[in-house]
């Protein structure tokens, strides 16, 4: 299709192009972590590492995962950062991943990482479901406080919900796979259906849900407790609630892409995420972190909700997370923001 | 029926040779012995239609030849087919005894005026002038003296600076005509020059463009839809139809001796009188007789031609040879009165007759009055009845 | 007497070049133009694994309920936003060229203004005017904004300058002459407005309804952000090929949404050709002061513009405000896009690099692929070869032509691989986006020039560069101006080509309103679709100021000619 001449020509081209390129590694990160946070990250580990600069690529879980898959044959990234640990696996089995033992891994909790030694990858912090409710909005409409996720199919609630499509956000596919761990596949989809009913919009992102309960468009955000907890913190008037029956919740974690021509730099990162010191900052967000024992409660997160962590099966969910996406396309798609 | 102009005895200008004015010549004569510009049998073809067709000239060194012709009729065609901007289709073109049919515009010798003049609003006179001169890499003060020398030639010396806005029409015109001179051409093609500018203007012009072809003895091809213009400037004329040439001639040839129906119609204002020859060799008008000089059998439908200005009149009613008539019309037309004259003789015929102004007022003429209209044998021209071109 | 059989051809170095200059232009627009379209073809008959299947995907497409539906809604749209803009441009239109009504500037300039703000402006300024916590959320009646009705209005306020434009010259070049013969013959004032005015304005108000027609169907950023849970095909487009990575599904889906902009595009061509230029006789129409038509066409006017500048203030008001709607204290802090989730100020200065390359890499290619097209007396099949493909931008839609660069570009085997990601594939891909009205623009100021002034300068013997540098560039000067000065505001402002080819490095302004949306940041969205706004209102003002004393001071030949 492309003779060698044109290849000579636009080789030419791109050589201006890249003149303007410098002497520092560029490592090109995929992330789905909060874009508010990624600041902090990339200037915490480039103090450290002088000679490497991150290059973000963030979208929400399901977009970058799709962008992974797509990019199979010839993988762009050199490194997955703070993507569901759902996700790895799925990528992992795919042999995705460059295995990797980074210094200090050994002082993190082994159920945060891939089983195999060397692991393919590994976890940071747990990010877990919530509810942000609207009190404000709530007590215009006499609308009662929810406590379970249960409550949320309450006809009272009709059109007052907004929940993420997990399909683009990895929030809303922890929290279908929670509610199928939880209650079985019968049971779990009667309930989507019966919370369906109530829904009036399935948002792209994770943490709209929630920022639409602090801007009063919703009452009910399904979302996620960083997310709530920020939101509060800044004053919108919202409460963060972690339903009864329990709470989804999945690991943020990261892996090396097989074949990434900067692997020296790729590994640096791997050190530096299982740190203490990027621990503890994983943390000032987040408060369930893969290294124990350093964890300090986190500000307006909602009390006991560690407690309330399922049991979560991230074999099974990765496994089944294809065929849980097309079936929840089918029935619900209709109502599902663009994207 | 196109004439080789070769057969007509060869023209030369009188004053051909005067040198021109100035220090430095515009162009060096040389002496004619062939033709300057030949054309051989061009032809011109925009997909199925003919513009020109098959059509030979030749110009001799010099000369100042107009391509008289309606619009439509194949002028502008040829013409741009001569500069190299539409290639001809077929056929040749010698500029100097050089084959130039295959070459570009930029790589022949000519000068242009466009009846727009498409001059360059965006420069001033001096550097429209200069526009040709400042790419042959010539020292700048050798630009400047052949632009004054230029804007001398055409008496714009003072407006040098002025941009092309600022001018009035004639004297864009001259700009134009200074820059098309400047590389020293040795073929200057007037496209149209004159007919964007008042009458009065345009009559001056004429005699000026006239006189600076004659100083500069440069051989001028022009284009013109105008028989007047053609008349008082050309020393021959082209007449074209339908992309064919009608007749080639000088101006009195042209006017006095049209070779066909087409060219009387054209040139002048013309009778046309359906006609049939009689038995002793006149023509006869319903129940008129003409003398005139026909040969043809008895019965023979032709058709008369005869200028408005060779119909004489008098108020004689009673002379001999003559067509009794009666004034039917009168248009005043300044000098002379156009009349359109008829009787019951010449059934639904008129005759237009042209009557100096001063003698229509000393005979008191009006509508209706009756005169005689006679005609000279020679004034008549005789073309077959639907001849070729009518 | 020999003749030269066959055609003469011409032959000289000068013309090497500018045919050489005409293979390169058909080269070019062949590959940011041809081969990617092609590419999006092939990879809608082709299945996964890239073996040809026919019209199976259609079949496909066809198959799934949702994705029909959106084929529905998205003409259901369409059409309403074509009917309410037609008639509310015309009346507008009509009020600004037929009728004495005071301060048309100011209505003008008001109409006018949406062009210069990025589609997604309308639908964010919506949510503020009629979400749940809008200002004047009970005139839906409870409806939801999110939807037909948020689409519809949003596309109403943006596609609104574009029929007015094509409307105001429809109404501009009146025959006065006709108005004085109808008043003259003692007609009515309506009967002179349905017999004269509406049969001369026809073809402006089906083009300005096929215009308004295609932008609305092909626009991307207003149901992304106002269109909640319903799916029209310029977001099932991005759903597929973002969302879901899925290209081949996302190619069928851009044909689906390619074919009506096509047909749209070809219908108003062919009304176009018919369109009869005004006789040279004409003379201009001078409305007369009529209190009974002026009055309400006034308060027409007048509460078009207030809507139009509510929604405008809206979505300033929104991006001032702290915490929308509970802490009302007016603040800069959302325009700190670095702390924004989706937004950076990284993506002003991208967008405002792209502006600015797209001005002057579009004005220099357009104008000289024009020039070729139209001053070179050689290969006229091929100069009518580009013609055609300059006007084929116009009819692909910029989401089309994004992932048609998505998959030529980002091909493996493509030696211009390199350029995906870069500034460079969004600066080629947005002038290749906008080529047709700078072509078209550029076309025109050149046929006014006279068209003998390449013949005089070939009599001069001049070069053809020559004569472009010296006269043709000079009097083309204001065209060119006002080319560039498209390509940056349409640079500034588009979203849809552009969505699918920005990196990290190169995300642009207008693509971190849609993130910082998606991500609920509104109030975000609001400031950089405010920021992109008045950058463009800015650089718009300073450009009419600049041109007019450069164009003084630079070629005073123009004011000579005004004399």
């Amino acid at each position: 299709m492309f003779p060698s001449r044109i290849k000579l020509i636009t080789a030419l081209l791109l050589a201006g192009f890249a003149a303007g390129a410098h002497a520092k590694t560029e490592l090109l990160v995929y992330t789905a972590v909060e874009a508010d946070e990624l600041a902090k990250f990339k200037a915490a580990f480039e103090a450290d590492n002088p000679d490497i600069e991150i290059k973000w690529v963030r979208d929400s879980t399901g977009i970058i995962t799709a962008k992974l898959l797509a990019e199979k044959a010839a993988p762009q990234a050199d490194v997955v950062w703070g993507l569901a640990a759902t996700s790895l696996l799925a990528l992992a089995k795919e042999g995705y991943f460059q295995p990797y033992a980074p210094k200090g891994l050994d002082a993190l909790t082994p159920a945060y990482r891939d089983s195999e030694n060397p692991p393919r990858w590994i976890g940071q912090r747990a990010w877990i479901a919530s509810l942000c409710f609207n009190t404000a909005e709530a007590a215009k409409l006499n609308l009662p406080k929810p406590s379970s996720w249960a409550d949320l199919t309450k006809p009272v609630y009709k059109g007052h919900v907004v929940m993420p499509n997990p399909a683009s956000s990895g929030t809303g596919f922890l929290d279908v796979s929670s509610w199928l761990q939880m209650w079985g596949e019968a049971k779990g989809w009667a309930y989507m259906d019966a919370l369906h009913e109530n829904i009036a919009q399935y948002t792209h992102s994770g943490s709209k849900p929630c920022k639409m309960a602090a801007a009063g468009e919703t009452v009910i955000g399904v979302s996620f407790a960083y997310r709530g907890a920020k939101e509060k913190t800044k004053g919108a008037p919202i409460e963060v609630i972690a339903p009864s029956e329990g709470v989804g919740w999945d690991l943020e974690s990261f892996g090396i892409v097989k074949g990434t021509s900067k692997l020296e730099a790729a590994k640096a990162l791997a050190d530096w995420s299982v740190s203490r010191k990027a621990n503890e900052m994983y943390n000032e967000e987040y408060a369930v972190v893969a290294m124990p024992g350093i964890a300090k409660p986190v500000p307006n997160f909602p009390a006991g909700i560690i407690d309330k962590m399922i049991k979560n099966d991230f074999a099974w969910a990765a496994e089944h997370r294809e065929a849980i996406l097309g079936e929840w396309s089918k029935r619900y798609d209709g109502k599902s923001e663009a994207k | 029926m196109p004439m080789s102009a070769t057969e007509l005895p060869p023209h030369a200008p009188s004053d051909t040779h005067d040198a021109p004015r100035g220090p430095h010549p515009l162009r060096a004569p040389v002496a004619a012995a062939t033709p300057y510009l030949r054309l051989h049998n061009l032809s011109k073809r925009f997909g199925s239609s003919v513009a020109v067709d098959d059509v030979s000239l030749d110009i001799e060194r010099g000369e100042f030849v107009c391509i008289l012709g309606p619009s439509g009729c194949g002028k502008t065609t040829l013409l741009r087919a001569i500069c190299g901007l539409d290639p001809q289709s077929f056929g040749r073109i010698e500029q100097d005894g050089r084959d130039i049919s295959q070459l570009p515009p930029a790589a022949r010798d000519f000068g242009i005026v466009f009846q727009s003049y498409a001059l360059f609003p965006n420069l001033t006179v001096a550097q429209n002038v200069a526009f040709g001169l400042e790419n042959r890499r010539q020292p700048r003060a050798a630009v400047r003296s052949r632009v004054a020398e230029l804007l001398e030639l055409v008496g714009l010396q003072a407006l040098a600076g002025r941009f092309p806005s600022e001018l009035s029409g004639g004297q864009q015109q001259r700009v134009a005509l200074a820059r098309a001179l400047a590389l020293a051409p040795g073929l200057l093609l007037l496209d149209e020059p004159l007919s964007a500018l008042d009458a009065r203007v345009r009559v001056h012009l004429r005699h000026e463009i006239r006189a600076l072809q004659r100083r500069l003895g440069l051989t001028t091809l022009m284009i013109t839809h105008d028989q007047e213009e053609a008349i008082t400037m050309a020393d021959r004329i082209v007449v074209m139809n339908r992309g064919r040439i009608e007749q080639i001639g000088t101006p009195e040839a042209i006017y006095c001796e049209p070779a066909t129906p087409f060219v009387a119609g054209f040139v002048g204002t013309m009778n046309f009188i359906d006609a049939e020859v009689d038995a002793i060799g006149r023509a006869r008008i319903g129940e008129v007789a003409l003398d005139c000089t026909v040969e043809a059998f008895p019965g023979t439908p032709v058709r008369l031609a005869v200028r408005p200005e060779d119909v004489l009149l008098s108020t004689d009613e009673d002379a001999l040879h003559g067509i009794a008539v009666e004034v039917r019309a009168l248009e005043f037309l300044g000098p002379v009165l156009r009349l359109t004259l008829g009787d019951a003789a010449l059934g639904a015929r008129v005759l237009y007759a042209d009557l100096p102004a001063a003698q229509a007022r000393q005979w008191g003429l009006s509508l209706g009055v009756r005169l005689m209209a006679t005609i000279e044998p020679t004034a008549i021209r005789v073309f077959p009845h639907d001849g070729a071109g009518a | 007497m020999s003749a030269v059989l066959g055609p003469v051809v011409t032959r000289d170095a000068n013309a090497f070049w500018l045919r050489a200059g005409l293979w390169l232009l058909l080269a070019y627009l062949g590959v940011t133009l041809l081969l990617p379209l092609y590419a999006l073809l092939s990879r809608s008959v082709e299945d996964a694994a890239g073996h040809f299947i026919g019209l199976a995907n259609f079949a496909e497409y066809l198959s799934r309920p949702a994705l029909r539906a959106s084929l529905g809604n998205s003409l259901l749209v369409a059409g309403l936003t074509t009917l309410i803009v037609t008639a509310t441009a015309f009346v507008y239109a009509y009020a600004l060229t037929r009728s004495c009504i005071p301060a048309r500037g100011a209505f003008r300039l008001v109409a006018l203004s949406p062009l210069l703000a990025p589609s997604l402006l309308p639908a964010i300024a919506l949510v503020y005017l009629f979400g749940r916590q809008g200002v004047i959320r009970d005139w839906l009646f409870g409806e939801p904004i999110y939807g037909p009705i948020g689409i519809v209005i949003g596309s109403c306020f943006w596609t609104f300058p574009h029929a007015l434009t094509i409307l105001l010259i429809a109404l501009a070049g009146a025959d006065g002459r006709l108005y004085e013969a109808a008043t003259a013959l003692g007609s009515s004032h309506w009967r002179t407005f349905r017999t004269v005015t509406l049969p001369g304005a026809k073809y402006g108000l089906i083009s300005a309804a096929l215009v308004t027609f295609t932008l609305t169907l092909t626009d991307f950023g207003v149901p992304k952000v106002i269109g909640g849970d319903y799916p029209v095909l310029a977001t099932d487009v991005y759903k597929q090929v973002v969302g879901q990575q899925n290209f081949r599904m996302g190619a069928v889906v851009a044909i689906v949404l390619l074919l009506p902009a096509l047909a749209a595009f070809i219908l108003e061509r062919r009304i176009g050709r018919h369109h009869s230029a005004l006789s040279s006789r004409a003379q201009p129409y001078l409305p007369t002061p009529r209190p009974a038509r002026d009055w309400p066409l006034f308060a027409c006017c007048s509460l078009l513009a207030v809507a139009l500048l509510g929604i405008l203030g809206m979505a300033v008001y929104a991006s001032l405000v702290r915490l929308w709607p509970y802490d009302l204290t007016l603040t800069l802090a959302n325009y700190n896009f670095d702390l924004r989730d989706g937004g950076s100020w990284l993506a002003y200065r991208n967008s405002l690099w792209l502006a600015t390359l797209t001005a002057l890499a579009g004005t220099t290619l357009v104008f000289l692929g024009a020039w070729l097209c139209e001053k070179v007396p050689a290969l006229p099949w091929l100069r009518g070869l580009i013609h055609m493909l300059a006007l084929l931008p116009m009819a692909v839609p910029g989401l089309v032509l994004g992932i048609a660069y998505i998959l030529f570009f980002n091909h493996p085997g493509n030696p211009l691989h390199g350029l995906y990601g870069t500034l460079a594939i969004l600066v080629i891909a947005t002038v290749a986006h906008f080529y047709t009205v700078g072509h078209l623009g550029a076309v025109t100021a050149l046929r006014q020039l006279d068209p003998e002034y390449e013949a005089v300068g070939a009599s001069l013997r001049t070069p053809a560069w020559r004569l472009l540098g010296r006269v043709t560039l000079p009097l083309c000067l204001p065209a060119l101006l006002d080319l560039a000065m498209y390509f940056f505001v349409n640079a500034l402002t588009t979203v849809s080509a552009v969505v699918f080819l920005y990196s990290p490095d190169t995300v642009l302004a207008a693509v971190a309103i849609l993130n910082m949306d998606d991500a609920g940041d509104v109030a975000g969205a609001a400031a950089m679709a405010v920021m992109i706004f008045l950058t463009a209102a800015m650089v718009r003002t300073l450009y009419a100021q600049l041109s007019a004393r450069l164009l003084r001071r630079l070629q005073p030949w123009r004011a000579g000619s005004r004399a």
